[in-house]
């Protein structure tokens, strides 16, 4: 931990030094490598700090992946792009299924693996460009730029596969299968939404998933709506006889 | 003849399929209306593939891609077509309106909403496909003509089309007219068999069920062709063509008192 009693600096001191130290401290608990490696203070060597804790600052702490605070700020920003550029993205919203039940029967540190283990899922099935969250308790987000609807459904499905593929060993030995629920929602240009209201779409795709059993991927229809083998059946049923 | 606070009605004429005669229904729908005493304006949302000019052989100076960039007024741009309606041509050519941003979507509103006073229907002639700029253009559109040819590709178009504007846009009533069609009895088979497929695949999902109006067929006619070649307008080349009955018979039905409000709902 970072001393919480500093023993206090001279004024004449604070004008003319810096005091790094529980800067650095703080990069060497999350695994930093020294930033200035033994050598004294250059501007390149603070903005390297400087640059390594605005990184910090941006993470989640047990998963590694983006905070809540980052996700919002990034989604704005999609939200924004995509109304300029005309692209489609796409929201997901990820949730382990029965996750205060594994909290409830293994205990904390069993569900801290599992959100470590479904992090690592996401960050091994989205593609570079694409921003994975850790978004309050359970709850994972990933933010697709320029992501059309079937490929956004087959990456959903994929994190969705992946997480049901990979059981987790917990430290007494138990195997646990995890499975999550994912609910997606498409940023459209011609269908204005704010990010609050992204965030209420892919969540209501999210309880549907749910709803509808768990362990399986629910998006709204926006700009993604096949016509099935079947419908092209009935709709030419009749062409053959009917056309001489 | 109209009241104090009457708005022109405002219907998308699309297709899924290129090429099915959508253009061609807008304009002579818009000189049938016109023929009725109606005053009609013909916006062509294909904003960067526009052709609505060229079968009416105008030559515009400037167009909505004019008015979008703020080049010109609306006033600047509006022609008159043969036929006596109006009509707002749109560029040809331009890549940039093939992604629809949130300047064009507040613009075309703007647009659209400043005409309703001046007119009695404002036809959105879209272009072909499924584009966002094609379902942003019908949902400015209270109502939406679907066009198809009794050809199965643009019959699963017509399809696709109808499945995501009920979908997406939560619209319940669909016109439908087929161009090109064999027969009467051919066009209103194929209006069922559309229906019964609406029904099945749709229906069973939506809140408020589809229901597809079919407003009538235009015969295949050589006379067609042959006001293309010369980019006249049928309706007034040839007004007495079977092809330019059918245009006169849909106008009416359009018209139609109980088309305005009671087919609305």
């Amino acid at each position: 931990m970072v001393s919480a009693l500093k023993q206090p600096r001279s004024p004449a001191a604070a004008e003319t030094d810096l005091n790094l130290e529980d800067a650095l401290q703080l990069l060497r608990q999350a695994g930093y490598a020294d930033p200035l490696q033994g050598n004294s203070v250059t501007a390149a060597g603070l903005q390297k700090i400087i640059d390594a804790l605005c990184e910090l600052s941006l993470r989640d702490t047990l998963t590694g992946l983006a905070n809540t605070r980052h996700f919002m700020a990034t989604l704005d920003q999609e939200v924004d792009r995509v109304s300029r550029s005309g692209e489609v993205a796409l929201l997901l919203l990820i949730d382990i299924d029965r996750f205060k039940s594994i909290n409830d029967t293994y205990g904390h540190p069993a569900g801290d693996q599992a959100l470590r283990a479904v992090a690592q899922s996401l960050t091994k099935n989205v593609r570079p460009m694409d921003t994975a969250a850790r978004h309050g308790g359970d709850e994972f987000a990933v933010i697709l730029p320029n992501c059309r609807p079937s490929a956004g459904h087959a990456i959903a499905e994929r994190i969705c596969k992946h997480v049901a593929q990979t059981p987790i060993v917990l430290a007494d030995g138990t195997t646990l299968r995890l499975t999550t629920s994912i609910g997606g929602a498409h940023i459209s240009p011609w269908r204005k939404l704010s990010s609050k209201e992204l965030l209420k779409n892919a969540d209501q795709e999210l309880y549907r998933a749910k709803a509808q059993g768990r362990n399986q991927v629910a998006m709204d229809t926006a700009a993604a709506i096949p016509v099935s083998s079947d419908e092209k059946q009935q709709l030419f049923s009749r062409f053959g006889q009917d056309k001489e | 003849m109209n009241s104090a606070d009457a708005k022109a009605r405002i219907l998308a004429i699309t297709s899924g399929k290129g090429g099915v005669g959508k253009t061609f229904v807008a304009a002579n729908l818009a000189a049938a209306l016109a023929k009725r005493g109606r005053r009609v304006l013909v916006l062509d949302a294909d904003l960067g593939l526009a052709n609505l000019d060229i079968i009416l052989n105008l030559y515009p100076k400037a167009t909505l891609h004019d008015v979008l960039t703020g080049k010109c007024s609306i006033e600047e741009i509006m022609l008159a077509a043969p036929g006596g309606f109006w009509v707002l041509p749109a560029a040809s050519g331009l890549v940039e309106y093939s992604r629809l941003t949130s300047d064009v979507q507040e613009d075309l509103r703007r647009i659209i909403d400043g005409l309703r006073q001046r007119y009695d229907y404002l036809l959105l002639d879209t272009g072909a496909g499924i584009s966002d700029l094609v379902l942003y253009t019908a949902s400015l559109a209270e109502e939406v003509l679907v066009v198809a040819t009794p050809e199965p590709a643009s019959l699963a178009d017509a399809y696709a089309t109808i499945k995501i504007l009920a979908l997406m846009q939560q619209r319940n009533a669909l016109k439908l007219v087929f161009n090109q069609a064999g027969s009467e009895a051919e066009a209103r088979k194929l209006a069922d068999q559309l229906q019964q497929v609406v029904d099945r695949f749709v229906n069973a999902q939506v809140a408020n069920p589809v229901k597809l109006e079919y407003l009538g067929q235009i015969p295949g006619d050589p006379a067609v062709r042959d006001a293309a070649r010369k980019r006249q307008l049928l309706f007034v080349r040839e007004p007495a063509a079977p092809a330019s009955k059918a245009v006169a018979a849909l106008a009416q039905v359009l018209d139609a008192p109980s088309g305005a409000g009671a087919r609305r709902a």
